[in-house]
């Protein structure tokens, strides 16, 4: 699903009076939309670091477009990423999701590395990416960037199935704004503006808050969920974000942010959960065109606060992450680029109810990248990435364990390569392989023992001795262009397997120092899939439209009975899932529709009894939108998702009920 | 030597002595050269001047790609002070280089030189050449990410 973006029209008349002589101000930053202007396709940094074209990028990538958005009607991250060949939602509750890149989804999914104009929002605590906690508005994206296959090599961990990179207007090159305001069915009310703010060439800031409220779904209620669905979701987010040219060669930014968010989802090992988070963040940037490069230092902490509730427990969670970047992209020749970085991560979480004990880690990481055009045909990357990783804790001796198991540190090496052979004009063939690391999250390493505690007696801890996931890739994809259509066919092989796959195993209990305990993190086995995707893209006239269908294959080798650890991926990862996206515009107007089949799969739902495996067999999906631009700055639009049946089996969680939405969003 | 050996030989001699200028360019390429304009470093002031030799590039097209930008036909040896000279020869793009003035080629063969400081290609995709040594000797340069996306020689 590639597409030509189209810019709003405001943006397209900012685009017109400047005209090219005058474009901004020297960019350290990537300037998204002059270049995407200029090469006539949208531009990535996301697939090697380096600035490239959509279409010459060594990696398997999708970009949805801000038109794409705005036409879906989508008010939500993951109904926009539905549409795309190989993601698969996961859809909890009316906002609880979560979100996977070629199978492998589940409850807290955390296999998947999601970032906001590079910055990782994804959550330490357990890997988890908390979708409505992500502080942008649908209107302030530019467009959102889905690179499939590990990319540790290149952003770190968590960057195990994929990466999704949200990339905002900038607050120094684009003049942008809009006020949206939606109403709709489950009492959805949603308000949200944002706006850029420009002082001269010299700066600017972007300012973006709003939120939305929703009732939880009224299907399927049973004594127990009903202790889940007696909160509305809610999501509340607002960040600033800001760009400063302080000399012709160097800007400076600063961000900082802002989200609450409460929905119910299912964790991890299939149960039932409501829980609130609330998180902030602060970030400083500088970068600086200088003779050796582009240099580029960042550094960002971000808090989280959980309050959960579960079928049989709760909890209390703060989490600290600091991060400090430093990198330099460089042109050695003519045909070689490469990219040079450090990274240093330190991730903290507090111990509960007992207050006083920190565990966490500190990681140390060096990484190169290189781009060779080898000719005007070939390109080739290589990418390696080394991280040394030494956990920590404070406090008691934390029983069954010993200080001495958590002086632990251990190294990773991960690793990228493509190469992309431009066949023809209209062929190109792409082979690439990953290695992609899957850190121990802060839950899997926690311990929260405060006091000795009696012989024998059964300890839930997080266990120091836990060995990150390991995910290698091998793809093969072909692309033909498609100048009839004004679109492209692709087609791609893929093949990955995870060892070393990481559970919560509260079922199986190992006599650890004479304590049976149940280990928040446990290495239980190793899986493997086939992948096959097959896109046709094309445009005619005023109808646009993409066809996709992604085949998938798997066999788990684990350790322990599925029904133990909630998990059973050769059932529930989709054997055949097809999407079709169709769009027709004519004049003012302009409709989207999205249709999704998926093969019947198969997931737990621990309820108190145990845990139960529930068949999902949704049949045919579909989302849609109308749209009716009144007036240049004013669109009204109706959308609608799970559109044809009061009730579908999205996943183990309750049905899901249709849902329906009206829009204004006025440009500012 | 048979007639098409002398043919041949004929044809090579012709282009050997035939002008190095490429044919003028059309609206989209000229709209694409305006567009890379607006990576190079210093940046134009409002109203910078312009100047289009015979054959290099339709004035008017020129003119609305450059809408901020004060363009006029003209000759490459006339061409002082301007911030931008759309060429349509290497021999051209000589006359016209100075301090500060970008040369616009209408042929890869001027980038290939040495002489312009850029030229594009839009068929079969957007393909922007530049030449580093004329740039340097212009006292030019380029956003750095847009570096990272063109072809340098």
């Amino acid at each position: 699903m590639k597409m030509a973006m189209i810019m709003p029209s405001r943006l397209i008349l900012a685009a017109a009076t400047s005209m090219a002589l005058a474009q901004g101000a020297m960019a350290q930053s990537m300037d998204y939309g002059s270049l995407q202007d200029l090469f006539g396709e949208p531009v990535t940094t996301s697939a090697t670091g380096k600035p490239q074209r959509a279409s010459e990028v060594p990696a398997t990538m999708t970009i949805v477009t801000a038109d794409e958005i705005t036409k879906s009607g989508a008010r939500t991250l993951p109904d926009v990423l539905n549409r795309v060949v190989g993601i698969d939602v996961l859809q909890w509750s009316s906002t609880g999701t979560d979100v996977g890149v070629r199978g492998y989804n589940q409850g807290g999914n955390p296999r998947l590395l999601v970032l906001v104009n590079g910055r990782q929002v994804y959550q330490d605590f357990y890997g988890i990416t908390l979708w409505s906690s992500i502080p942008v508005q649908m209107s302030e994206i530019r467009q959102i960037e889905v690179v499939k296959g590990p990319q540790s090599a290149l952003f770190g961990f968590n960057a195990v199935s994929g990466v999704i990179n949200i990339v905002t207007y900038n607050p120094l090159y684009d003049n942008a704004g809009a006020a949206d305001i939606s109403f709709g069915t489950q009492n959805f009310r949603e308000i949200n503006a944002f706006k850029t703010l420009k002082f001269g060439n010299w700066g600017g800031v972007r300012v973006s808050a709003g939120g939305w409220t929703a009732d939880p779904f009224d299907s399927s209620r049973t004594p127990l969920t009903n202790r889940f669905y007696d909160k509305d979701g809610q999501r509340r987010t607002a960040s600033l974000d800001s760009l400063f040219q302080v000399n012709p060669d160097t800007q400076v930014g600063f961000e900082t942010t802002w989200a609450r968010q409460s929905e119910f989802a299912l964790i991890p090992s299939g149960g039932l959960g409501m829980g609130s988070y609330t998180t902030y963040s602060f970030k400083g940037n500088v970068k600086a065109n200088t003779g050796i490069g582009l240099l580029e230092g960042t550094i960002y902490h971000s808090n989280l606060k959980t309050n959960g509730h579960y079928t049989t427990s709760s909890s209390q969670i703060n989490t600290d992450t600091t991060i400090a970047q430093v990198q330099d992209l460089i042109k050695l020749t003519d045909r070689l680029t490469s990219r040079v970085a450090g990274e240093f991560r330190e991730n903290k979480i507090d111990s509960w109810p007992v207050k006083g004990i920190t565990t966490g880690y500190r990681n140390y990481a060096l990484s190169t990248m290189f781009d060779w055009q080898a000719s005007a045909d070939i390109s080739l990357t290589a990418a390696v990435r080394w991280d040394h990783t030494a956990l920590l804790h404070t406090g008691p001796r934390p029983y069954p364990f010993s200080e001495a198991d958590y002086d632990r540190s251990f190294d990773n090496i991960s690793y990228n390569g493509g190469i992309v052979w431009r066949v023809t004009p209209q062929d190109s063939l792409l082979l690439s392989t990953g290695r992609g690391v899957g850190a121990p999250n802060l839950i899997e390493l926690s311990n929260s023992s405060v006091s000795k505690p009696p012989p024998g007696q059964l300890i839930i801890s997080g266990n120091p001795n836990i060995n990150p996931s390991i995910t290698t890739s091998y793809e093969v994809g072909w692309r033909h262009a498609i100048d009839s259509i004004n679109g492209f066919g692709r087609f791609s092989v893929s093949h990955q397997k995870t060892k070393d796959l990481r559970f919560i195993n509260l079922a199986s209990a190992k006599l650890i120092n004479g304590y049976p305990t149940f280990l928040l993190g446990d290495n239980l086995g190793s899986s493997k899939a086939w992948n096959l995707e097959a896109e046709l893209q094309g445009r005619v006239e005023a109808f646009r439209w993409n066809l996709s269908w992604m085949w998938m294959d798997t066999n788990d080798d684990i350790k322990i009975a599925n029904v133990l650890i909630g998990q059973n991926f050769e059932k529930s990862n989709a054997r055949n899932t097809v999407k079709a996206n169709l769009g027709w515009d004519s004049g003012p107007w302009s409709t989207d529709l999205s249709l999704r089949w998926q093969s019947t799969t198969y997931r737990y739902l621990e309820i108190q009894a145990g845990k139960t495996l529930v068949e999902i067999k949704p049949g045919l999906m579909a989302q849609a939108s109308v749209g009716y631009q009144v007036t240049p700055d004013l669109r009204l639009s109706l959308s609608g998702a799970d559109l044809l049946r009061n009730e579908t089996q999205l996943s183990s969680a309750p049905k899901a009920e249709r849902r329906v939405w009206a829009t204004a969003s006025y440009k500012l | 030597m048979n007639t098409q050996k002398i043919m041949a030989v004929l044809a090579v001699g012709l282009l050997a002595a035939w002008p190095a200028s490429g044919a003028e360019m059309d609206a989209k390429q000229v709209t694409i050269a305006a567009k890379a304009l607006g990576f190079v470093t210093p940046k134009a002031p409002a109203g910078a001047k312009v100047v289009v030799t015979p054959g290099a590039a339709p004035v008017a097209a020129v003119q609305s790609a450059l809408s901020a930008a004060s363009v006029a036909a003209g000759d490459a040896g006339g061409a002082a002070g301007a911030f931008a000279v759309f060429v349509a020869s290497a021999d051209e793009a000589k006359k016209a280089n100075g301090k500060g003035t970008v040369t616009v080629g209408n042929d890869v063969a001027c980038v290939d030189a040495g002489a312009c400081v850029i030229a594009v290609e839009t068929t079969p995709k957007v393909t922007i050449y530049v030449s580093k040594a004329a740039a340097s000797a212009a006292g030019v340069d380029f956003d750095p990410n847009f570096k990272m996306m063109i072809t340098e020689k």
